[in-house]
């Protein structure tokens, strides 16, 4: 009997994970909160997919003579992380709005189209 | 060239004594501790003056406010890093040198608009 | 590099396995905290540890620049600020804000599709290619200066225009969160609705 090696597989069976907690999270949260965790999950999910095709898939290209790797998934993954930021002030700032005008913090709550 | 698992060996040693000295404090200090909580002890410490209502209130926008333009300017810098790293090996080599500078410049010089913005309207004032 | 296998694995890849599992573990596992802790609070704090293990899986393929940037931005600037926020609303509120899980079965039935779904997919895709681990050409090792000369080269555009997004999103961030402010501050603080309002407006005193 014999173990395979950790590699694409390992990895990309972790990020279905986080993917699917993440989607459960957003689906089931009642805080508008908790809904933006679950998407920082599926962000992360996504960047370990980005990173693990970078590393293992076919796609890994050598730049010639140089030694190295092209690290573009690694480079997606830096873009997804700089989205994220991006992501998470507005939606901290939609949701503090919320609050200030609805005083509720449920995205079921919020079915106005204006007040 | 080593497993990956091998160069970060130091990181995770290090992380584990971390873990240990931090938990172990805590676990310390919590069997030698004496608790004896009381309602007055409980409360926020305002120099011996009971205190009144929560103190936050209208403040906590603008707080938000500087943490959001931080991570901003932290995101900026994680894509400033490698270009700083490869900037004067561009200049050696010629080619890129003055162009590199100007793409750094133009990147800067855009989240600066939003700076400006900010300060403009008045939200780095500190009340 | 000894040469004696346990298994099929040397010790190395042994080794692998044990960081991997840790890291992984870790992720996962405060991932279930994100999902199932009652205060906001302490999701976001079990994100924050979810993140670490991330960037642990991220150092263990060889991504050691975003090793870096997951802790340094993501764990210690964008999970910093949700915590933070979370804590301005509960000072705000001036109770913990708790969350329970509603629509649990459309949850369940959603991110079990997925997993349904792509198992079988990933699956089929990496037999196909041949399980890529044992066919790994390298080890994966980047450094600031590639990334930073293919940010100058090949991924110009994405480069200047991810200022243009960070751009947008702070100010839009900031005219979504403070738009009351300036027109109603002469006004009653009635007019914002909700707890926050009937907070005494009463300042700290200097202590």
């Amino acid at each position: 009997m014999s173990l395979p090696p950790v590699g694409l597989a390992h990895y990309l069976a972790v990020a279905v994970l986080l993917f699917a907690m993440g989607l459960f999270a957003v689906v089931t949260r009642r805080h508008a909160i908790g809904v933006l965790l679950g998407i920082e999950l599926m962000l992360n999910a996504a960047s370990i997919n980005l990173v693990a095709f970078n590393r293992f898939g076919p796609l890994v290209t050598v730049k010639p003579g140089a030694g190295v790797d092209m690290a573009d998934g690694q480079i997606f993954a830096l873009m997804v992380i700089a989205l994220a930021a991006c992501e998470a002030a507005v939606g901290l700032a939609i949701i503090l709005r919320l609050y200030q005008t609805l005083a509720t913090v449920e995205p079921d709550d919020a079915d106005r189209m204006r007040w | 060239m080593p497993a990956n698992v091998v160069i970060y060996g130091p990181v995770g040693t290090y992380l584990a004594f971390g873990l240990v000295m931090a938990v172990g404090a805590l676990a310390v200090a919590w069997i030698l501790r004496p608790a004896d909580p009381y309602e007055e002890k409980q409360l926020t410490y305002e120099c011996g003056i009971d205190p009144c209502g929560p103190a936050w209130g209208q403040f906590f926008v603008r707080y938000y406010i500087i943490a959001l333009i931080f991570v901003v300017f932290d995101v900026e810098v994680v894509f400033l890093l490698p270009w700083a790293v490869v900037y004067r090996s561009l200049v050696k080599a010629g080619a890129l040198g003055a162009w590199a500078l100007v793409e750094a410049l133009i990147f800067v010089g855009i989240l600066l608009l939003g700076l400006a913005y900010a300060w403009r309207k008045g939200d780095l004032e500190w009340v | 590099m000894n040469l004696v296998q346990y298994y099929g694995l040397t010790a190395e890849q042994w080794l692998e396995y044990v960081g991997f599992l840790g890291t992984a573990g870790v992720a996962l596992v405060s991932g279930l905290g994100v999902l199932f802790a009652r205060r906001v609070l302490h999701a976001a704090v079990w994100l924050l540890f979810c993140l670490l293990g991330v960037a642990g899986l991220f150092a263990l393929m060889g991504a050691h620049v975003l090793f870096g940037v997951q802790i340094l931005v993501y764990a210690g600037a964008i999970a910093v600020m949700i915590i933070f926020a979370v804590l301005l609303l509960e000072r705000a509120t001036g109770r913990g804000i708790l969350s329970g899980n509603r629509h649990l079965f459309a949850g369940v039935v959603s991110a079990g599709a997925f997993v349904v779904v792509m198992a079988p997919t990933l699956g089929v895709a990496l037999w196909a290619a041949g399980w890529p681990s044992q066919t790994a050409p390298t080890t994966g090792q980047t450094n600031v200066a590639l990334i930073g000369r293919l940010f100058l080269t090949r991924h110009l555009l994405a480069f200047e225009l991810m200022s243009v997004v960070l751009l947008v999103a702070m100010i839009g961030a900031i005219v979504l969160a403070r738009a009351e402010r300036r027109s109603d501050a002469e006004e009653a603080p009635e007019a914002q609705g909700g707890g926050a309002a009937h907070v005494p407006t009463e300042e700290a005193r200097p202590s």
